[in-house]
């Protein structure tokens, strides 16, 4: 099996090196690809350790009666894991081996509960990511200029079309296209099939609105045909367990995909177990030389040294090393003459939607367990009488609908109450069902921040993240919408027992784990970290290109836009190399 | 107020898991008293006594039933790793409480020496009524109804139910979304 190589024996090691990536995640992994590829002898450092692709899948094969005493998250993983607990989903003993130990890892949180929910190996959250994949509109990048907030995007949606073509070409993507502005289209496989009630919603709900809304198919990033280029990428399966890491390559991961592009080309040195806490400026050079290392195992520290350097570890990370990254030139961080980094830190807030059950379709199941259902795009505050007085920008929401077993809820009055009859009614096909969620804009707010803290160090001697950060009223407006729109779309499409579900007020920042912001991109240094290439803009050699550089968050699950903000930028850098300004 | 809470607590737990049991052997069909596994929650007591009400409420048939699948292997081990220790101790309270009361009514010392007519007649009393009282005047609808959840979760479960009843396939290779019943 072809396996990513690692370096072991250091002292002999090179440290200088043309590139370095920090991080192996969603960008990391395309930063590594593109910069390898271009020919750039590339140090990729990643704090957690190695994940070969399938090989460290332990979970990935095994049946739902392999698990003894059920799939749960377990005592004792709410012991140790509390706060990826949070979640209630992303650490049952399938995955719970992708996702920190909190205690070892920890941040504060007092004043305003946040869930920093993630993993520290290599291929980060491109491993247990949720795979949906939409691209921000140019209503998204329009929407500071218009609405007077905050500061406006650097770029606009022509800048960033050809590089979500390019990425998406390489990843593969299924979706379906609709042909409309705030959900553009992207090159897609064919997509996952809705089932009939799924179809019918879609037919219901294009009939019953007068303001263009539609239901659609999630656009997720598995392969629904063909191959894609990787370690043996192949169609997905429809075994619905791809958070435990995929043996049929079939959703897009850097350990399947990025990476061994990289190792590919010979040009590639990938060091897990190596915490990047700084890099090292030159006020002479006016320029980044390198950066800090300490081993994870060890504590033994190192410097490597690149002509340019991609921070591609996670927004709250990739800031918390610039932050930690002081000098005589930048005493409150590197690249924060603007005093922003750190601050506008947003996440998309979710977890409001509706449910029903659905008479029909008595005669009809379905097959198979795709890993995506339907996604209903923005239809809020895209002009004309979508535009609503009682909050700006928008949302959409994810969904499905299913069929389960009879409930036993009623079985004294419908069902015998046990015995020989009752084993024969609870494996019978129950009533179908349907639910969607919204995942809504947060604003950048200046005051939705996190700090360090450098009277509580880790077990490495580097301080910890605080946060604090909650949604506002704009958001709380918005979900009041996203709750009633949930119910209204599913009545109007006959569902029965319509209830909305999830609170208007109450929001764990961050539960949506699309924690982004704190070095945004703006057009004027004085407000903004980077500038429109995702550079620096004191220090042009460093590249931010994780979630930290968003300007706002629209309503898309982001990771294909760190992906081709990334490509983006590698293309950049190496051209500025070439041309010597960097 | 502990006890209803923590059977509820229990009760919502088991609700919300959708997937899994422990292996199982399929050709065991005969009701033993020896257990051939070790159970980390249950005492041995408890288990002949939850093994046979959970036959009660999913009987051997022409296909396994509760005893068969091992639906209190599961169960045991399920509660063994996710349920708080205070509800643990609850749920073990009641279930004792259950089995003194059966045996005091009966004037028996063990349970083996109730027939599973009489249990029957015990489970009926007090699934779905709160109205039924024993001589203690406490009703165990509670425990019965949470005792039904866990036999018919564990047992939508096992690896033969999946496979043979519910359609489970482990690698479905495609997806159709309008398959005729």
């Amino acid at each position: 099996m072809f396996k990513l190589e690692m370096i072991s024996n250091l002292e002999k090691m090179e440290n200088k090196f043309d590139a370095i990536v920090v991080g192996t995640g969603i960008s990391g992994g395309w930063a590594a690809k593109e910069l390898t590829e271009k020919g750039l002898k590339t140090l990729v450092l990643e704090r957690g350790r190695m994940i070969n692709h399938i090989d460290d899948y332990h979970t990935a094969n095994m049946d739902p009666w392999d698990f003894k005493g059920g799939d749960t998250i377990t005592q004792e993983a709410y012991k140790r894991q509390p706060k990826q607990s949070r979640t209630g989903y992303v650490n049952t003993e399938s995955s719970r081996h992708f996702f920190v130990d909190d205690m070892e890892h920890p941040y504060n949180d007092d004043e305003n509960k946040f869930n920093w929910i993630r993993g520290y190996h290599v291929g980060g959250r491109s491993l247990t990511w949720g795979r949906h994949t939409y691209r921000l509109s140019e209503f998204d990048f329009e929407a500071n200029l218009k609405d007077g907030i905050a500061v406006d995007w650097p770029i606009r949606y022509k800048d960033i079309s050809p590089w979500y073509d390019y990425v998406e070409q390489y990843i593969g993507v299924q979706g379906r296209p609709e042909g409309l502005a705030q959900f553009p289209d992207g090159k897609f496989l064919k997509p996952f099939d809705l089932n009939v009630l799924e179809n019918h919603m879609r037919k219901s709900i294009a009939n019953n609105f007068n303001d263009g809304r539609i239901l659609s198919n999630a656009r997720t990033a598995h392969i629904t045909e063909g191959t894609k280029p990787g370690l043996g990428r192949v169609t997905c399966q429809y075994r619905n367990r791809c958070m435990r890491g995929c043996p049929y390559g079939a959703y897009f991961s850097s350990n399947s995909s990025t990476l061994p592009a990289a190792e590919a080309t010979g040009n590639m040195t990938l060091m897990p177990n190596s915490i990047v806490h700084e890099i090292i400026y030159d006020d002479d050079k006016k320029r980044a030389t390198g950066v800090r290392v300490i081993d994870a195992e060890n504590n033994q520290t190192y410097e490597y040294y690149a002509k340019v350097i991609f921070l591609c570890s996670s927004s709250i990370a990739s800031t918390s090393i610039l932050m930690q990254s002081k000098s005589n030139r930048f005493p409150n961080g590197m690249g924060n003459d603007s005093g922003e980094l750190g601050h506008n830190l947003m996440d998309h807030h979710f977890q409001t939607g509706a449910y029903g059950t659905f008479e029909g379709f008595k005669n009809k199941t379905t097959y198979g367990r795709k890993p995506a259902g339907f996604f209903i795009p923005r239809f809020r505050n895209i002009g004309g009488i979508t535009n609503r007085k009682d909050f700006i920008r928008g949302y959409g929401y994810q969904g499905g609908a299913s069929r389960g077993s009879k409930s036993i809820a009623n079985s004294k009055e419908e069902l015998a109450a046990y015995g020989k009859k009752f084993k024969d009614i609870i494996v019978q096909e129950g009533e179908w069902s349907g639910s969607m969620g919204a995942f809504g804009e947060i604003l950048p707010y200046h005051d939705n921040q996190m700090t360090l803290d450098y009277n509580k160090l880790d077990k490495w001697g580097l301080p910890t993240v605080t946060f604090n950060a909650k949604i506002r009223e704009n958001e709380i407006s918005m979900r009041k919408d996203m709750k009633q729109q949930a119910i209204e779309m599913l009545e109007r499409s006959g569902f029965k027992n319509v209830t909305g579900t999830g609170s208007d007020n109450n929001y764990v920042f961050g539960n949506g784990i699309h924690e982004m912001g704190t070095a945004r991109m703006g057009r004027n240094p004085k407000t903004s970290v980077l500038n429109g290439n995702n550079q620096i803009h004191s220090v042009k050699n460093v590249y931010v290109t994780d979630g930290a550089c968003m300007t706002s968050s629209g309503n898309q699950n982001p990771s294909i836009t760190y992906m081709a903000l990334t490509a983006r930028a590698v293309n950049h850098a190496v051209d500025e190399l070439n041309k010597q300004n960097i | 107020m502990n006890r209803r809470k923590a059977l509820k607590n229990i009760g919502i737990s088991f609700g919300s898991i959708t997937f899994s049991t422990s292996i199982l052997s399929i050709l065991q069909s005969c009701q033993s008293n020896e257990l051939d596994w070790s159970p980390d929650f249950f005492s041995s007591k408890q288990i002949s006594f939850v093994d046979r009400m959970f036959e009660i409420i999913i009987p051997e048939t022409d296909t396994p039933g509760a005893i068969s699948l091992k639906l209190s292997k599961f169960v045991d081990a399920y509660i063994f790793k996710n349920t708080p220790s205070n509800d643990k101790s609850e749920l073990n309270q009641e279930i004792e409480e259950f089995i003194n009361v059966i045996l005091s009514n009966e004037n028996q010392k063990s349970i083996h020496e109730i027939d599973d007519v009489m249990l029957e007649k015990y489970l009926t009393n007090h699934l779905d009524s709160n109205n039924f009282t024993e001589s203690n005047n406490k009703n165990y609808s509670q425990l019965c109804g949470l005792f039904r959840q866990m036999a018919v979760r564990s047992y939508r479960l096992t690896e033969y139910v999946m496979t043979n009843k519910l359609g489970y396939v482990p690698i479905p290779g495609y997806y159709d979304g309008n398959v005729d019943v």
